[in-house]
Order: structure tokens, then sequence, then C-alpha cells
């Protein structure tokens, strides 16, 4: 193996690593964004559950200040 | 059940280390390409999953117009997502591989065209997803276009076989063409990023099942709104 192809190789290992890497944190990163909306449904399942919103719609016509519903 | 789907995911971590070794230190250099055979475990594991993630999605599309049931609508939509990335990482190693072998970097090849037009295709599927709010509509629109573009699958895998290429053809009815050391470097690639296929569904089918939900919850919120 030339010094030519050598460094070839090293390169080519190096960007198959980086590869993996970059998808293994890929995945991670998709993991821990599905668990936190996971447990940001269920809370507002929750919230809908125990405390329904108002479900009179305030008039911005009259009260262009009206609160809108909070879940 | 989540924790154990979540455990078994570093198992991965490992298996990827294994496939890298196998790959550049426990696998011989090819005696006409040298080195630049290595290229080609990673090429073949991507082009394994690839096509088995695009027939996921062809039966997974099936599935959904014959029940209307949107569980496989979610199936088909990640699997074409990881198929299409897997086709990239394909197409750009046999870009790499074919410069080395060929001395060129692309040339319109059955097989190559065949796979560019499979991304494509597949890139059409995942942009068409994107158009429609109602899930219905969107679901029955990818599921016809994923079974339209899913015809491409065998035609590139036979194009080797029956069009004149010079794509190489490694299985064939008479075994694999290839040094021992080099099958077993090509079957760890290859199971190796399998396993990334089944961690990968399993992570983005979690993820747009969870998307859904919130869609759910801000529907309800929607109708009692306007009610």
């Amino acid at each position: 193996m030339t010094s030519l192809e050598k460094m070839e190789l090293d390169f080519l290992f190096l960007a198959y690593t980086a590869v993996w890497i970059v998808m293994f944190g890929f995945m991670y990163r998709m993991l821990g964004r599905a668990r936190k909306l996971e447990r940001d449904v269920e809370l507002l399942r929750k919230t809908w559950r125990d405390e329904p919103v108002p479900v009179e719609r305030p008039d911005s016509a009259i009260d262009p200040t009206a609160a809108g519903p909070s879940v | 059940m989540q924790r154990v789907t979540e455990r078994w995911m570093w198992v991965l971590l490992p298996l990827m280390g294994l496939a890298l070794y196998m790959n550049f230190v426990g696998s011989p250099d090819d005696a006409v390409l040298g080195p630049s055979q290595r290229i080609f475990y990673f090429h073949m594991g991507a082009a394994t999953v690839a096509a088995v993630a695009f027939t996921v999605t062809a039966i997974s599309s099936l599935g959904y117009l014959v029940t209307r049931e949107l569980r496989y609508d979610l199936w088909a939509a990640a699997s074409a997502e990881v198929g299409t990335i897997f086709t990239s990482m394909l197409l750009i190693t046999g870009v790499l591989w074919g410069r080395a072998a060929w001395g060129v970097w692309w040339t319109w090849d059955p097989r190559l065209t065949a796979t560019v037009i499979l991304w494509v295709l597949f890139i059409g599927y995942l942009m068409v997803r994107e158009w429609s709010d109602s899930r219905e509509r969107r679901a029955r629109t990818a599921a016809v276009l994923a079974l339209v573009a899913y015809v491409d699958v065998p035609i590139d895998y036979m194009t080797i076989r029956w069009w004149k290429s010079i794509h190489p053809v490694v299985i064939t009815s008479h075994g694999i063409h290839m040094a021992p050391a080099m099958i077993d470097a090509m079957f760890v690639s290859m199971g190796a990023l399998t396993l990334v296929y089944v961690a990968w569904m399993q992570i983005r089918l979690r993820l747009l099942r969870a998307e859904y939900g919130l869609e759910d919850v801000k529907a309800v919120v929607r109708a009692q709104w306007n009610r």
C-alpha cells in the first residue's frame, strides 16, 4: 500500500466513523424529542381533563384585550 | 417496554465498532481495487436497508389502502424517510467507489440511473406528504405514490442482470464472488445497518405518534374554542 493509499484509507475510516457517530447522535436526539413531546402531550391531556378551558368565546370586538383559552 | 427498546439501542454502538473493525482491519485489500474496496461494505449495507425500507413502505401503504388505518400510514412514512436517507448514502458511497474503480464520478449506467430515479421518487413522496393538512387525504395520496415508486425497486435490483451494466454483480446464483473475510465484513455491515434501521424506525414512529397526539389535543381545543 502506497502512502497516498494509506492516507485515503485513513480518511475513509474517519469519514465512516463520523457518519456512524452522527447517525447515532441524530437518533439519540430524536429519541429525546419524542420523550419530550410524549410528556407534553400527556401533560396537556391531564390539564385538559382536570381543568376544562372556558368554552365561552371572548368577544374581541367588545374587549380587544380578552384573554384566549389557556391550556 | 419503552425502556427495553431504548436500552437495546446501546447494543448498536459495539456493533457499529465491530463493523468498522471488520471493514478496515478484518478484511484484506482487493487485488485489483486495493483499499478502495472497503467503500463497498457500507455501500452494500445501505443498499440492503434501502430495499428493506422501501418494501416496508410499500406493504404498509397497501395495508393503509385496504384497511384505512392510519398506523399503516405512519409506518410507511417513517420507513420512507429512513429509506431515502440510506439511498442517499448508497449514492454517495457509489460515486466514491465509481471514481476509484472506473475513474469517473458518475456514468448513466442502468443501475445508477435506476437508483437516482428511486431516490427522486421517494424525495417526491416525502414532499407530497407535506402538502396536505388532512391526514386521510395525505395518507391516501402518499400510499398510491409509494406503490408507484416501489415499482422501481425490483427494476433497480434487476438492471445489472437484464441490461448491459458496468456495475459489478457480487451475488449470483453461483454464490458470492469474494474472499471469505470480505463476505464476513459485508454481512456484519449489513447486519449493523439493518439494526440501525430497526432502531431508527422505532424512534421515528414514536415521534410521529407523539406529533399526532399533539395535533389531536390541538384539534380538541380548537373545536371547543370554535363552538
